[in-house]
């Protein structure tokens, strides 16, 4: 009978408990229709490429290595912009792998004292993936460019574009990347 | 043999009204809606959306409580046929009506209900061929039942929660 009792107390408690996580998915469900509303949902925004689509990164001024990559991003800062600055500040002197990162400046100079103010020191391995572009040559190159965009390359073309509202969507661009050029062992010729 | 099938195929239906009734309890302007949406008057709708939840759980009481077996096997079976029925008269008068199967969904009404409808006479004819056991023993299997059901709906609302929590952290708050 005690049994049968206490089992009856974990099945009233268990429904309980189904209705109230039912209620929270719900209250969830509830606040994520108000933020796509007010436009507060962390979701990329896709941007259209224009010419660019499915041309090689160099022809727009990204370094010609991406010619011949299998994947990788190139993401466009701008000191100017707040969620750019979030990003840089998160960077701690690394730069994710198949990241390349454009900074938009008026010198490579201050874009280094930007980035170096993260860590990122121009002497770094990462600031290998680092480059530095113009107001001027980016508006040249992709038209009027909202901050911060990221690129997909893909086999060696521009796929698409995305402007990243925050350092979680920064972060989930990391691909896994390989080159076209399959790397040969130091020793080894071919 | 016979007496396993019959349990399994009781346990799968009875978890899933229990599921789908406590979703329609818990909100039942959905299931009023979809009534409302398959020609009931407002008044008829807003009885159904109370009495189907109530019915479906009163299946389930009347399975772990151990009433005669053939009222739960009725049970399932008059269920079974709400169903597919209002189904078949959706796609018949050509109404597109969410389903509200468990819960708010956007799931229409049509051939799923009708497919279902062999599963649940097959449950409620099972309920026939049940094997006897104490109330100990049913209590005990629908107490599990129940904290896995309540596992399970537990998922989406953790993930949910996670994914709010993104949003907030990434529009700038703590």
């Amino acid at each position: 009978m005690a049994i049968a009792l206490l089992f009856t107390i974990v099945a009233l408690l268990a429904i309980g408990e189904f209705l109230l996580f039912g209620a929270v998915a719900e209250a969830y469900r509830d606040i994520r229709q108000m933020r796509e509303q007010s436009g507060l949902i962390d979701r990329p925004m896709p941007v259209e490429l224009g010419p660019a689509q499915d041309q090689p990164p160099s022809l727009i001024g990204l370094n010609p290595s991406l010619d011949s990559v299998v994947q990788a991003v190139a993401v466009y800062v701008d000191s100017r912009c707040g969620t750019c600055q979030s990003i840089v500040r998160s960077l701690s002197g690394g730069l994710p792998e198949a990241i390349w990162l454009v900074v938009i400046d008026e010198s490579a100079e201050k874009a280094f004292a930007w980035l170096g103010s993260s860590g990122l020191d121009q002497d770094s391995p990462a600031a290998s993936r680092v480059s530095w572009a113009s107001a001027e040559s980016v508006e040249r190159n992709l038209g009027g460019v909202a901050t911060p965009l990221a690129i997909d390359i893909e086999h060696g073309r521009l796929a698409r574009a995305k402007i990243i509202t925050s350092v979680r969507q920064f972060y989930a661009l990391v691909p896994a990347t390989r080159t076209l050029v399959p790397s040969v062992p130091e020793g080894v010729t071919r | 043999m016979l007496a396993l099938a019959a349990t399994i195929l009781v346990v799968a239906g009875t978890a899933v009204l229990s599921w789908s009734g406590l979703e329609k309890i818990r909100d039942r302007s959905a299931l009023t809606s979809t009534a409302s949406g398959l020609g009931l008057p407002a008044g008829l709708a807003a009885v159904a959306g109370t009495t189907v939840p109530l019915v479906e759980l009163g299946t389930v009481a009347a399975v772990v409580l151990g009433a005669p077996r053939y009222l739960a096997a009725v049970l399932f079976a008059v269920l079974g046929l709400t169903f597919a029925g209002s189904a078949v008269w959706s796609m018949v008068t050509g109404r597109d009506v969410a389903c509200a199967c468990f819960g708010a969904s956007a799931r229409k009404l049509g051939w799923s209900q009708v497919r279902a409808l062999p599963l649940w006479l097959l449950v409620a004819w099972a309920m026939t061929r049940l094997p006897g056991a104490g109330f100990e023993e049913r209590i005990g299997i629908f107490a599990g039942g129940m904290f896995v059901l309540a596992a399970v709906r537990a998922v989406p609302a953790i993930r949910m929660g996670i994914d709010a929590r993104a949003d907030r952290w990434a529009t700038g708050g703590n």
